[in-house]
């Protein structure tokens, strides 16, 4: 397949929207493009517009498992990059104005939260990435080139790290990072920007290492109103601390004994928590919290377990939704450069995402229905609004009579030789379509497309039931000829097919099982054992 | 056209009984046991000083061979850290005995017990949200919790079974080579990992290679236990490994650990078959 000229693959796609069981939502700095990466590694760009209208307007492949988290990754605000992780190492960094990636590695550690960490040396703007994840330290990365600078090191009790915090100082150039280990023990490391210039940099240990006794973190939030205090939500619990000595302020149980998985400050008494189930709660902070009331820290050292009742809690009518396969994830966005919006967005396993906006003056009283969602849009509502309605490759022929769903492909091989694209169908039957030439016409739409027969194609029937696998020997081995096609459904039977002339050369019928896989066996295998088809545990 | 497998309405809702069955009673059940099974597991594991238990305790793991006496350990094993380790090598030249011992309160973290301690706690907490209170709608959700569960024990496993692969200058820049008093002479590396279910020690030694040496010099990749010939270059020397010893000992309490995590992963395995077997007949639906 090797060539001299630049192939640029084009996706088409069909009415369905593909499946994005969102892991992982992010914000861009500009407020104008919302980054979701999935489960099964691809990442979705929204477009979000100032009135917060949704749209979605690229999907970013690269990545080989689900994206654990997303994390900008740009200094300048003329540029917007992003950075992505996934479960098996891979970091990659994307421009996300063109959906370009820049830059690719892969670490033998997997990163479960990433920070972007900015300073200037000089007159240049610096920008380090500090990752934590399944590894006993924090990683300091360079956001341009994604090479490991130096770690953050623990001397005292070194363990994975939970979550993690950047304290920007905006007197002396020293700025901290707290960081809650899994064991539960707070760790302070003072980074100044001075060590960027050093080349070959020691590990830096923590100055402070403090045990909090917080199970199961799931994040630390540090206010940007107060610079004061810290936030520490738990699974079953969230606490504030002062950011000055690490003393706890107050303590906020579990509601109705839902589980926690995040929460940040809204403003400087009021902190929102988010559960597991995608249920928010925003929170009044007692004057004990605030540093500019008079009675601040009074409770230090008490036994806290004060029950604060909720100001607002957001309201999520999952009725006419679909249904969740996994929890939902939900982040807080407050930028104050280009937009003022405070958004609250989730994202969730349907591909939708639903942002509330959160008022500044949010003293609702209890009797309130709480906070509506101000939008939502789904990757699926977003193909469903597309006008011409996007069209695949063969739709006319999937038609059922008397049914809306069309009849689906459950297998399909691609025969690059003839240009030819073979797709298995649920009821049986086999269908051949030259893709290329199908595929340059669909992207011109016309008169053509409602001619009977089109796209021009061939159906092969023989199978009584789903297609299961399909194989085209010739492609992965020369020595088969090229005028075979084999399949096998969960009749238990395989056929072998001539795909020129369309007949049917063999059947198989096997009495073990569905046939599960197709398999050609390696070069120096024996002229007997040509075909292997495993059904179950048979294998020829 | 024709319908998959249930023709008739009976069938079907028969087939639908079932399925609500499965999501209702016996996903609950399989949960519990396998909660109960990583209680086990994790257990194994002790925290040191976590909460109010005090010191984890200390086990003491003689490391040696049966065919010679060359290299003798005895490992002193606590929680996920090595709190002593003591050393006797008998030099094959001249038959000296040397004896080498960790310094004072040093320990040395074998990464490989945290990371899968770490593993089973996350095991554990996916599944602690999912108890007899909690109701499954859709068979897609079971999958995807057991995929979640089995993906950490397996990695837990990995751990365990796969330890990290070092270049000899990696062995020698390593900090457990100045662990030890008296120091370790310039022509001996030591390593500790864990493999499998056994604690196993390895003591290299080497010698120079003269610039006058004809050996043709290839410095060596990274291994888990380097043979005989390696090369590679340290400092301003080059150096050969001449012999290489490897003690080990199987740690009990890690032995029944991996066997938690294959039942464990048998359970969660054994379920998504179950459950998958309904997505043939519903494939229209989300089930």
């Amino acid at each position: 397949m090797a060539g001299n000229s630049l192939v640029l693959p084009i996706v088409l796609w069909g009415r369905k929207a593909p499946t994005h069981c969102i892991s992982s939502v992010l914000l861009t700095d500009d407020g104008a493009t919302i980054v979701t990466g999935c489960h099964d590694g691809q990442i979705c760009l929204w477009d979000i517009s100032v009135e917060l209208e949704i749209n979605p307007r690229a999907l970013l492949f690269g990545h080989t498992a689900s994206i654990t988290c997303l994390s900008r990754a740009c200094a300048s605000t003329d540029k917007q990059y992003i950075v992505s992780a996934s479960a098996s190492g891979e970091m990659c960094l994307w421009d996300v104005s063109d959906g370009r990636c820049i830059e690719f590695t892969k670490l033998a550690c997997t990163h479960t939260g990433i920070q972007f960490y900015q300073f200037s040396v000089g007159n240049q703007r610096e920008g380090r990435l500090l990752c934590h994840g399944h590894y006993p330290e924090i990683l300091v990365v360079d956001a341009t080139s994604l090479e490991v600078l130096y770690s953050l090191v623990s001397k005292i009790s070194p363990d994975w790290i939970s979550s993690m915090s950047i304290i920007r100082s905006h007197r002396t150039q020293e700025d901290t990072v707290v960081a809650l280990s899994a064991t539960g023990i707070l760790k302070v490391w003072i980074v100044t920007s001075e060590i960027s210039g050093m080349q070959d940099t020691e590990p830096i240990f923590e100055e402070e290492s403090k045990p909090i006794y917080c199970q199961n973190c799931q994040s630390i939030a540090f206010c940007a109103f107060t610079q004061r205090s810290l936030l520490v939500v738990c699974s079953k619990y969230w606490r504030v601390f002062d950011a000055g000595d690490y003393s706890l302020l107050c303590s906020g149980p579990s509601e109705n004994g839902q589980t926690w998985t995040g929460g940040d400050f809204v403003s400087a008494d009021k902190v929102i928590i988010w559960t597991e189930n995608g249920q928010s709660y925003i929170y009044k902070l007692p004057a004990s919290c605030l540093p500019a009331s008079d009675s601040f820290r009074s409770d230090v050292g008490k036994a806290v377990e004060n029950l604060i009742p909720p100001v607002q809690h957001s309201l999520l009518d999952r009725k006419d939704k679909e249904l969740l396969i996994c929890p939902p994830v939900t982040r807080f966005f407050y930028g104050c450069k280009d937009y003022f919006h405070k958004l609250l967005i989730q994202g969730d396993s349907s591909g939708r995402l639903n942002i509330w906006s959160i008022p500044d003056t949010a003293d609702g009283q209890e009797g309130d229905e709480g906070l509506k969602m101000t939008t939502s849009m789904s990757l699926q509502e977003a193909f469903d609004k597309l006008n011409p309605c996007p069209a695949g490759i063969i739709d006319q022929l999937s038609v059922i009579p008397n049914s809306h769903e069309p009849l689906k492909v459950t297998a399909s091989v691609y025969i690059p030789a003839h240009g030819r694209l073979v797709c298995g169908r649920e009821d049986g039957s086999i269908v051949i379509v030259p893709a290329t030439q199908t595929a340059v016409v669909q992207l011109l739409q016309g008169e053509h497309m409602l001619r009977r027969g089109w796209p021009p194609h061939r159906t092969l029937r023989g199978h009584r039931n789903k297609i299961t696998c399909l194989l085209y020997p010739h492609q992965v081995s020369a020595r088969y000829d090229q005028r075979y096609l084999i399949s096998g459904g969960v009749d238990f039977s395989v056929i072998i097919w001539d795909i020129f002339s369309g007949e049917m050369k063999h059947i198989f019928c096997v009495h073990g099982g569905e046939i599960t896989q197709l398999l050609v066996p390696p070069e120096n295998c024996s002229v007997s054992t040509q075909w292997s088809f495993p059904c179950g545990d048979w294998v020829t | 056209m024709a319908t998959a497998m249930a023709a008739t309405a009976a069938e079907r809702a028969v087939l639908e009984e079932e399925f609500r069955w499965l999501l209702h009673a016996e996903v609950h059940a399989v949960l519990r046991q396998l909660q109960d099974i990583l209680k086990e597991a994790s257990l194994r594991f002790t925290l040191p000083g976590s909460g109010t238990e005090g010191p984890a305790k200390q086990e003491n793991f003689i490391l040696g061979s049966c065919g010679t006496d060359q290299v003798k350990g005895v490992l002193t094993l606590q929680g996920d850290a090595l709190s002593q380790a003591d050393v006797n090598l008998k030099m094959p030249r001249n038959s000296q005995l040397l004896h080498f011992a960790f310094r004072e309160d040093k320990q040395w973290k074998l990464q490989q017990i945290q990371d899968a301690r770490n593993h089973v706690s996350q095991a554990i907490y996916l599944l602690s949200n999912r108890d007899e209170s909690y109701q499954f709608k859709t068979g897609a959700e079971v999958l995807k919790l057991m995929d979640a569960v089995m993906l950490q024990l397996t990695r837990a496993r990995n751990r365990l079974t796969t330890p990290a692969t070092l270049t000899l200058p990696e062995i020698a820049a390593s900090g457990l080579t100045r662990m030890f008093a008296p120091t370790l002479p310039s022509d001996l590396l030591v390593n500790v990992y864990i493999n499998l279910n056994k604690l196993c020690l390895t003591v290299y030694q080497l010698h120079v290679l003269q610039p006058t040496s004809t050996k043709n010099f290839r410095p060596s990749g990274g291994a888990v236990l380097h043979s005989p010939g390696a090369m590679f270059e340290w400092g301003s020397q080059r150096l050969e490994v001449s012999h290489v010893h490897k003690v080990e000992c199987v740690i009990p309490w890690l032995n029944d650990a991996l066997v938690y995590f294959t039942v464990s992963l048998q359970l969660c395995q054994q379920l998504k078959d179950k459950i998958s077997v309904f997505s043939s007949y519903w494939s229209y639906r989300p089930f």
